[in-house]
């Protein structure tokens, strides 16, 4: 158990988590059987975000040490199924990196 | 007679409307700006404040329950002392004794430094009970969204509880703070357990601002903990923080969103003594977000999105914290533009109803129900705070419309009636609004991920303060409702 439980459901509705199967079987719990049609997803922990920072030439000001590029993890759902027709179904966690921007004012100055 | 006059004849008998409504409440000292904070008093009159910087106070009003304007004494202007600002972010009323109080910004003398200011007022008299003034005193000081709440403190009294945000130049940055007054005087109180007013500070790397928003006092729990929701500037995460009140017991659990980075935060409700509800809106995916999430480590129960079709990523898109009535349904509204030709292309405010097990409710025969002003393809329309009457009957959505400009506060009834698909509201407001159900969208199960325990969180006793601050309130003038009917 963990606080990452995800599940694919009976329609093959991904991501989907326990409140979603008590939803249709209000008496299940997280450790019981999956009903019928659910099934549950591994690797399920996202990688750590990679951060790039400046690099600072000589005699350049190394004041400002905000990452300028963010690496994070879009997540999509993988199917295999063995040769005795078990399928098991996990996350792949695909990096897709940002440039960070500067941020917008604080708010509505108003 | 027309029964767009017999309303308009009504409204100038001063009768109001029994039934939903939508108002422009109007002063010539409060500004026409963004109603920022509604809370709704016993008898279910909604009490509100506003961005006021065109006249530099903070403002508060009161919209009876029938959408007439309140006692005179309770339509206020206060002119914060120092620099020339004012502006009105929050409101909250104490259950217990129907105090009102009002949480909003300020510039000190010089007028090179932002602070954050709190009022409290009793119903009916001018000048406010007390004022104090917080703020760093190096950094521009905060409130945003629904900074304030009022609930029991530690000790079985009454507190203030508020979320600003205050600016570190050292990390090039803004961090959260969440503190504690005490509900009687405004006195500054020890929220972490610490000394000197200490407070929550919650903050990010170099150069990542933290907002916080949506401060709520749990209530489930015998040991009080105080919970804000927040939004970081870089690096796309969403999420809650909060402590248990009087200690250095700490909490914190971020959310991704499936793709993108950039998004808003809505808010926080507590669903129970194990969960809250949490909503936010993603920029990338143009779809607004409801979680149910469990306060001790953040694990997602369950999730749901709203796409709006054709929506556009305009950046303008505004969502309330989550509203809950007794039977644990929970209301949530939003806006944003999209280019469906229905009326016109519209920035429009929307809202949906979940049961508590997150089934989206079809009310008198449809999911989602939409108001907008025409033209409206032009400004954005906002959307910022939401109550709900203690009869559960009506919600109470407020914030800003466009063509013209003007603040709105809407009552809307939770059975979903009301909407009208073939004309426009009628009464006396200044713009053509709209409530229809007829625009598309789709409801599914939400793609967000549960990310970590993000970023820093630990006690601080920097966010000082100052009592006396705000000049005396005197009565706003030309005070008047505007008021169009629902069907």
């Amino acid at each position: 158990m963990s606080n990452y439980e995800t599940y694919v459901g009976p329609d093959g509705t991904f991501p989907l988590h326990p409140g979603d199967i008590q939803r249709e079987h209000p008496d299940w719990e997280i450790g019981d059987p999956l009903p019928d049609g659910w099934h549950e997803v591994s690797n399920t922990v996202p990688p750590e975000d990679i951060l790039i920072y400046p690099e600072f030439g000589e005699g350049e000001s190394e004041l400002n040490t905000a990452p300028i590029q963010h690496t994070t993890h879009d997540k999509e759902l993988s199917t295999v199924t063995d040769g005795n027709g078990v399928t098991t179904y996990t996350i792949v966690w695909n990096p897709v990196t940002y440039d960070i921007v500067e941020e917008s004012p604080p708010h509505e100055i108003g | 007679m027309p029964l767009g006059v017999f309303k308009v004849a009504l409204l100038g008998s001063g009768a109001g409307s029994e039934s939903g409504w939508v108002v422009e409440p109007t002063t010539s000292t409060h500004g026409d700006g963004w109603i920022y904070g509604v809370a709704l008093d016993s008898e279910n009159n909604v009490w509100f404040t506003q961005l006021a910087s065109s006249v530099n106070q903070l403002p508060i009003g009161q919209v009876m329950a029938d959408g007439t304007a309140g006692a005179a004494n309770n339509w206020k202007s206060m002119d914060p002392k120092g620099g020339n600002y004012g502006s009105g972010r929050g409101v909250a009323i104490d259950s217990t004794n129907g105090k009102i109080y009002l949480a909003g910004d300020g510039i000190n003398d010089a007028g090179s430094q932002y602070e954050t200011l709190f009022v409290g007022m009793t119903d009916g008299t001018l000048v406010q009970d007390w004022d104090v003034m917080r703020a760093y005193s190096s950094g521009h000081t905060f409130f945003y969204q629904t900074p304030i709440v009022v609930g029991s403190n530690h000790l079985g009294g009454r507190s203030l509880f508020s979320s600003a945000y205050i600016y570190d130049s050292s990390q090039s940055h803004y961090f959260a703070v969440t503190g504690q007054n005490a509900a009687s005087d405004g006195a500054k109180e020890n929220m972490t357990g610490g000394s000197s007013g200490s407070v929550i500070r919650f903050y990010g790397a170099y150069g990542q601002t933290i907002y916080p928003v949506s401060t709520i006092r749990a209530t489930t729990s015998s040991n009080p903990w105080v919970y804000a929701a927040f939004v970081t500037s870089t690096q796309g995460r969403t999420g809650f923080y909060g402590c248990q009140v009087n200690t250095t017991t700490y909490n914190r659990r971020a959310y991704t969103f499936n793709s993108g980075t950039t998004g808003s935060i809505g808010g926080i409700a507590e669903c129970d003594a194990t969960y809250l509800y949490l909503t936010c809106y993603d920029y990338t995916g143009n779809t607004m977000h409801l979680l149910k999430v469990a306060k001790s480590d953040g694990a997602i129960s369950w999730q749901r999105k709203v796409a709006v079709t054709s929506m556009s990523a305009s950046g303008n898109q505004y969502v309330t914290p989550p509203v809950l009535d007794s039977s644990g349904n929970i209301y949530v509204a939003w806006t944003g533009f999209d280019s469906q030709s229905i009326v016109d292309t519209a920035y429009r405010v929307h809202w949906m109803s979940w049961d508590s097990s997150g089934n989206v409710r079809t009310l008198d025969g449809t999911t989602m129900k939409s108001f907008f002003c025409v033209p409206g393809h032009g400004s954005p329309a906002y959307v910022s705070a939401m109550d709900i009457s203690s009869d559960d009957n009506f919600i109470y959505p407020c914030g800003q419309t466009n063509s013209p400009a003007d603040p709105f506060i809407g009552k809307f009834p939770t059975d979903g009636t009301g909407t009208d698909n073939s004309s426009a509201l009628s009464g006396n407001t200044d713009g053509t609004y709209y409530y229809r159900n007829d625009i598309a969208h789709t409801e599914s199960a939400g793609n967000m991920s549960y990310d970590s325990e993000y970023a820093n969180i630990s006690n601080w006793a920097d966010w000082n303060q100052v009592d006396d601050d705000v000049n005396d309130a005197t009565q706003a003038s030309s005070v008047a409702v505007r008021l169009d009917a629902l069907a």
